[in-house]
């Protein structure tokens, strides 16, 4: 079982690799970051706050745009019923596709953001809270995205669709990110705490509806 | 002991937003036996097989006896990625399969040589469909289900996949396939047919 995972793991990076789509979501989400310093119009430093807010809406619709791959070519090209007939259990591909999209959609964000923070706004003090926030809320972004984005698969509005129904349930996770990264010397961390809690649950709950959604569109 | 292969249906049917794609049907299919289900387009030939499959779900009974590993299924969808190189596409299955059979003994038997580093968006139709006979070669099973296996291959492929199918047979397996074919997939001993009207 293990060994399976990995396989179709390696697949599946190499997949996005070999299409681009890779590329795709940090391209967008530098591109969108960058309109926020033009529209203010101002060769000045953006205040912190809204230079964190730049970076957390980013994130989000880089995550929306790469939502919509997560599943789509295997369901199209038939590659999710030679899975199924071959008995290949769902719940790890689901599982590969997952860490595979956080790979390319979150990871390279969460590295990248603190620095983008630091010149946007000149500070550095909330880097560490910024980078601990997107590396719980990014993960949750995939686990959340993923079900939706199998129950989109029959659709052909998929694309406007998907935001329309993924956004109420990212917005919770973007108040308390956001939340999050503007604390200041405090030791409570209240929303580091929840944003654990739900990837916790998270990470078993989701996969498995997303697995469910999976076999009923197939049949 | 070992159970004799068999495959057993009694009035199977399926519904599609509650509509019967088919009559009910009832047949039997044994070890080294090959049925082959014929019928107009959009009698439910490819249902038939999905259902099979445990791709869809059904009302009757399919009692499946002495079946070995997984059920080898070839469809209208080839499941290939256009960026990915024929012999990415070979590695990949034979992992999934943990098949011991050695990637060279498959392209020499499909005679990939001339295709094996390009990507599979360079193929042409039957060459694609070919490919998909692959996945069959690393089974160690004794169930096909091919869903119009025949359609946009040529000459020598249409041989290859005849005699893969023919060995299939003689090696006490099982081929339940779909085809508006004629002529010498008839020929094949122990065969029998199912038209659905």
């Amino acid at each position: 079982m293990n060994n399976l995972f990995y396989i179709i793991l390696k697949k599946d990076l190499k997949d996005n690799l070999l299409s681009n789509k890779a590329w795709f979501t940090i391209s967008f989400f530098l591109l969108c970051l960058i309109i926020f310093p033009l529209a203010f119009g101002s060769s000045q430093y953006l205040e912190l706050n809204v230079s964190i807010s730049a970076i957390w809406i980013s994130t989000l619709f880089a995550n929306l745009i790469a939502l919509d791959h997560m599943y789509k070519e295997d369901y199209n090209d038939g590659t999710l019923l030679y899975y199924i007939v071959n008995k290949v259990p769902l719940v790890i591909v689901v599982y590969a596709k997952c860490l595979s999209h956080w790979l390319f959609s979150g990871l390279p964000i969460i590295l990248i953001a603190p620095l983008c923070s630091y010149i946007f706004s000149g500070y550095n003090e909330n880097n560490l809270n910024l980078f601990i926030s997107l590396i719980l809320a990014t993960p949750i972004f995939t686990l959340i995205g993923s079900p939706i984005a199998a129950l989109m698969l029959g659709s052909s509005l998929r694309g406007a669709a998907l935001t329309f129904i993924t956004l109420p349930f990212y917005l919770p996770i973007i108040i308390f990110g956001v939340m999050g990264t503007n604390i200041n010397n405090s030791n409570i961390n209240a929303e580091f705490y929840l944003l654990l809690a739900i990837l916790s649950i998270g990470i078993i709950f989701f996969p498995m509806i997303t697995v469910k959604i999976l076999k009923n569109i197939i049949n | 002991m070992k159970k004799k292969l068999s495959l057993t249906v009694t009035k199977l049917t399926c519904k599609r937003n509650s509509i019967s794609i088919f009559n009910p049907l009832s047949f039997k299919v044994s070890e080294g036996q090959m049925l082959i289900i014929k019928g107009k387009n959009g009698r439910g030939k490819t249902t038939l097989i999905h259902c099979l499959a445990g791709l869809l779900s059904y009302q009757g009974l399919v009692k499946w006896k002495g079946v070995e590993g997984k059920i080898g299924y070839i469809g209208h969808k080839f499941g290939l990625k256009e960026h990915e190189t024929v012999y990415d596409f070979i590695k990949f299955w034979k992992a999934v399969y943990g098949s011991k059979v050695s990637i060279d003994e498959v392209v020499e038997f499909f005679s990939l040589f001339n295709v094996l580093f390009s990507p599979i968006a360079f193929l042409s139709f039957g060459q694609k469909k070919k490919l998909t006979f692959v996945r069959l070669y690393f089974f160690n099973n004794n169930v096909w289900l091919l869903d119009e296996p025949f359609s946009g291959m040529d000459d020598n492929n249409r041989e290859l996949i005849f005699n893969m199918i023919e060995s299939h047979i003689s090696n006490k397996g099982m081929v339940v396939l779909s085809t508006h074919e004629k002529g010498r997939i008839l020929n094949i001993k122990n065969t029998k047919e199912l038209v659905i009207e």
